[in-house]
């Protein structure tokens, strides 16, 4: 038999035609999927802890779950925060299509807390692509919820965005430390700002409990504030002032981007104004945005299962769009 | 259901009936298995319908094609069967109306079509089936025609070797 033979062989046939439930099972999944992939909380999924080196020699502590070839989705948590504050993600249903990650930044959670490092960009970014790197995260999405999309666009101006597939910058700032910057956060949240550098234990405990009653639009139960304070206490304040210290301005980037870009902010926010947004579309003009109401500082815990379903709405988006 | 979503899923469903089988067709040889198959065109669907792009999409059949595509490399990566070999007795062929009935030779073809690689098989898909030249597959696929060809060329030379046992005639095993 030659090459000739084969071909006529196959010509004789074609593949084989869907069921025709195929066309009711489409309509179906129409009908309920979405209801049906709704995010469940607190599923306890198994999460791989690692520690790689970032930028500088600082080592970070990173957590990993969900679907090793799907995917990435890098989580990038906020101010004086860890990657618990991303539990409602990294524990729902999104782990089933997913490669969910998210870091401890340096000086936050389980990752070093070196005395300095916190004023170079190039740091920030270079723990970023460390991540990237050491996990190889094939075209990750960078989710960063406040302080975070400042560290992504730190990464995105030193490294490009050639290696991710898109951003999300969840109730984010672009800038810091001008009055243009603090113009986008509320007065009530400013005037805690001098106790989060108190190295009155006391004093820098009751500033971090008004900080996490002001992230979010519900009373968090006695549980969830007692381990959020735990892990905010854990930053020591050199690290938070070293993060506020810091007085740049990233917003010369975003007319630049290209990669998708969804935007998800609270409409009670109760520390970076809604009114931020309307600046992030002016540069973003391609930005997908998503202004959730009745909800505040922090989305993706105050209403999980909607905050996924953007998520996993853009990230779904991605998919279709072509190979780059 | 809303106005709004019930004309979404016409529209959906139009798509299906327009572009459904053939990106079926599609997924069932980069995957070698109808059940896979069946799930990736599920998925493609439930996307249009989830980002609202139905109406943008009726006429653009490449870009449901690079969808599909991509959602069955995902699926090989995810399930890691990219080099396997998975026994699957559901169907991968049909019999085209005009062709003589053997069965031992559609079989003898799947099992051959099952062991090579996604990439091969892709690539005798959109050649022999589709109709499509190296060139059109390249840019397709955004490998080189070189490598195309060199794709279509292994492919080709394994079926003949997995096929060496079934005469072209009458599908026959020899002795």
């Amino acid at each position: 038999m030659d090459n000739r033979e084969v071909e006529e062989m196959l010509r004789r046939y074609r593949p084989a035609a869907p069921r025709p439930e195929l066309r009711t099972v489409v309509m179906k999944t129409g009908d309920s999927g979405v209801a049906a992939r709704q995010p469940q909380q607190e599923r306890g999924n198994l999460m791989k802890h690692h520690t790689i080196t970032g930028g500088g020699g600082v080592q970070l502590h990173l957590v990993e779950t969900g679907d090793p070839g799907g995917r990435p989705i890098l989580f990038i948590h906020g101010f004086s925060q860890c990657w618990l504050a991303w539990s409602r993600q990294l524990n729902s249903d999104l782990a089933d299509r997913y490669r969910l990650v998210a870091m401890d930044m340096r000086g936050h959670g389980l990752s070093e807390k070196p005395r300095d490092g916190y004023a170079n960009s190039r740091f920030w970014a270079d723990d970023v692509d460390a991540v990237i790197q050491a996990l190889k995260l094939d075209r990750p999405v960078l989710c960063g919820w406040s302080y975070g999309p400042l560290v992504i666009l730190d990464y995105l101006r030193h490294y490009g965005e050639e290696a991710v597939g898109g951003m999300s910058f969840v109730g984010g700032v672009t800038k810091l430390g001008s009055d243009e910057a603090n113009s986008v956060l509320t007065p009530e949240f400013l005037s805690l700002v001098p106790g989060f550098f108190a190295a009155d234990v006391e004093e820098s405990a009751r500033s971090l409990e008004s900080l996490l009653r002001m992230c979010l639009a519900q009373e968090p139960s006695a549980e969830d504030l007692y381990l959020m304070l735990g892990y905010n206490l854990s930053v020591p304040p050199y690290v938070r002032q070293a993060l506020f210290s810091r007085s740049f301005d990233n917003d010369d980037l975003l007319p630049m981007l290209r990669k998708p870009v969804l935007i998800v902010h609270g409409a009670q926010d109760a520390i970076v104004k809604p009114a931020i947004v309307d600046q992030h579309r002016a540069g973003l003009a391609h930005a997908q945005v998503e202004m959730m109401p009745n909800v505040g500082h922090a989305p993706f815990w105050d209403a999980a299962a909607a905050f996924n379903g953007h998520l996993r709405a853009f990230c779904e988006r991605l998919e279709l769009a072509p190979v780059s | 259901m809303s106005e709004r979503s019930v004309e979404s899923h016409e529209r959906v469903l139009c798509l299906y009936d327009r572009y459904g089988p053939s990106l079926y067709r599609y997924a069932l040889m980069l995957l070698a298995d109808p059940a896979a198959a069946e799930d990736a065109v599920q998925q493609i669907f439930t996307s249009v319908l989830r980002s609202g792009a139905s109406a943008r999409l009726e006429a653009d059949e490449p870009y449901l094609r690079r969808a599909i595509r991509n959602e069955c490399y995902s699926m090989l990566r995810r399930r890691r069967i990219r080099d396997s070999v998975r026994v699957e007795p559901d169907a991968l062929l049909e019999q085209i109306a005009s062709a003589d009935s053997k069965p031992d030779e559609r079989l003898a073809l799947e099992r051959g079509i099952r062991l090579l690689t996604p990439e091969q098989r892709e690539v005798v898909h959109l050649h022999v089936f589709d109709g499509l030249t190296f060139r059109e597959i390249a840019e397709a696929s955004g490998a080189s025609i070189n490598t195309v060809a060199a794709r279509y060329r292994y492919a080709l030379a394994k079926l003949r070797v997995l096929l060496g046992g079934v005469r072209p005639d009458h599908g026959q095993q020899r002795s």
